[in-house]
């Protein structure tokens, strides 16, 4: 009896150990997505997420970058250290790419022409959502954006 | 009768001689920088100069040479939070880099900046502080890639009757910050409103361009450097 449980107080012991430790951070997250996009990024500076997402409330951990080809095209994962609150954040976002939208629509009045009108179509196929504890948002071919956060789905426990 | 014929000659070469006077000064006058064509180019020679479309229009309608142009491709160049990251076209090569990156490697004694009615001006009209924010962004960027380089704040240029959105006063209000800004960093600050403004302070007709009332002629980039070369002084005495 005692050596049974001697055992089960070993196993007990063990089985946690073997659970990975698996929580996606803004980081994790954005170095898979990275992995799989062939474009060249530069991560956004902590000036350039405080400005521009400075009415997302608790955000303990962000990664955002910013396509070197200055096309528009870019992503970002945020933490918040208020998880009740990731419906709140993602309609900050949209706000933020609905703003970028119209300032990039008045560009493209001034300098009509296809790069802006490929700009436009990357923030209207802007995708917003949450992936575990993190809000994410890719300003990008819709089914760019999708395949890559199928990768990232896949990748998760 | 001999006296007569000198005095003749006297007279017929003195009447050629300033004849020809005439034709030079006439000359002088039609090319009014001739004189002094090499000092004024001299100086022009050495500046470079950054910014939207406003700028890069100079290369097809000023005398400055293309690679004294440091511009987007698409001619566009917002002041906004991306300023920083945006790309422009490394005259050298031909290849889009980032304005500190072409700064590192170019180090133009004199950048003249004109930089504020994309974007800049109109979105942050009720945040001089963002407005200010992101300039001087993007001067410390240049700063610290090229220590050398002398920083000369250019004001933005006004705007004719027929913009829309962007108004003189918007404008107006964003050369306050960047003349304070100029003035804090000790930089010089060359205000163009005067020259190319009316008297309701619109951009002249004259030196518009096209309808939207923004884009200028080529009399208009005349004027602005004409009034930069009177500021040689005070500019070269900032280095």
């Amino acid at each position: 009896m005692k050596k049974i449980l001697l055992l089960l107080t070993v196993l007990l012991l063990f089985l946690p150990s073997c659970k990975k430790e698996t929580t996606l951070t803004p980081e994790t997250a954005a170095e898979r997505v990275l992995a799989e996009w062939a474009i060249p990024f530069v991560r956004a500076d902590e000036d350039f997420v405080r400005t521009n997402f400075a009415d997302l409330d608790g955000v303990k951990d962000a990664a955002v970058y910013l396509s070197e080809e200055n096309d528009g095209t870019e992503f970002g994962f945020f933490a918040l250290s208020d998880k009740s609150r990731l419906n709140e954040a993602q309609a900050n976002i949209r706000e933020y790419i609905a703003s970028e939208r119209q300032q990039v629509l008045s560009l493209a009045a001034l300098y009509p022409g296809e790069e802006l009108n490929a700009r436009l179509s990357r923030y209207d196929s802007a995708t917003v959502g949450t992936t575990g504890d993190l809000v994410y948002y890719f300003i990008a071919e819709r089914d760019v954006a999708q395949r890559l956060l199928k990768g990232l789905k896949r990748a998760e426990p | 009768m001999r006296l007569n014929r000198i005095l003749l000659f006297i007279v017929i070469f003195s009447l050629l001689g300033a004849a020809v006077n005439g034709c030079d000064k006439a000359q002088a006058a039609h090319h009014p920088a001739a004189d002094s064509a090499g000092d004024d180019s001299d100086f022009l020679d050495v500046l470079t100069f950054l910014g939207d479309s406003t700028t890069a229009h100079m290369q097809q309608r000023s005398k400055l040479r293309v690679d004294q142009i440091w511009a987007a491709k698409n001619r566009y160049l917002n002041l906004d939070s991306r300023v920083t990251y945006a790309k422009i076209i490394a005259p050298d090569t031909g290849q889009e880099q980032t304005i500190a990156e072409v700064a590192q490697r170019l180090s133009p004694k004199y950048l003249v900046i004109t930089l504020g009615v994309d974007y800049g001006v109109y979105y942050y009209r009720d945040e001089p502080q963002t407005f200010a924010h992101y300039y001087e962004k993007l001067l410390s960027a240049i700063s610290n890639a090229s220590e050398s380089t002398t920083l000369i704040l250019q004001s933005i240029f006004p705007v004719g009757r027929n913009a829309v959105a962007i108004t003189n006063q918007m404008i107006q209000s964003a050369n306050d910050v960047i003349r304070g800004i100029a003035f804090k960093r000790g930089l010089v600050f060359v205000d163009q409103t005067p020259v190319l403004s009316d008297a309701e302070g619109y951009l002249k007709p004259e030196y518009c361009y096209s309808e939207d009332g923004i884009h200028l002629t080529a009399s208009a980039y005349d004027a602005i450097l004409k009034h930069i070369v009177t500021m040689e002084a005070e500019i070269r005495g900032r280095v």
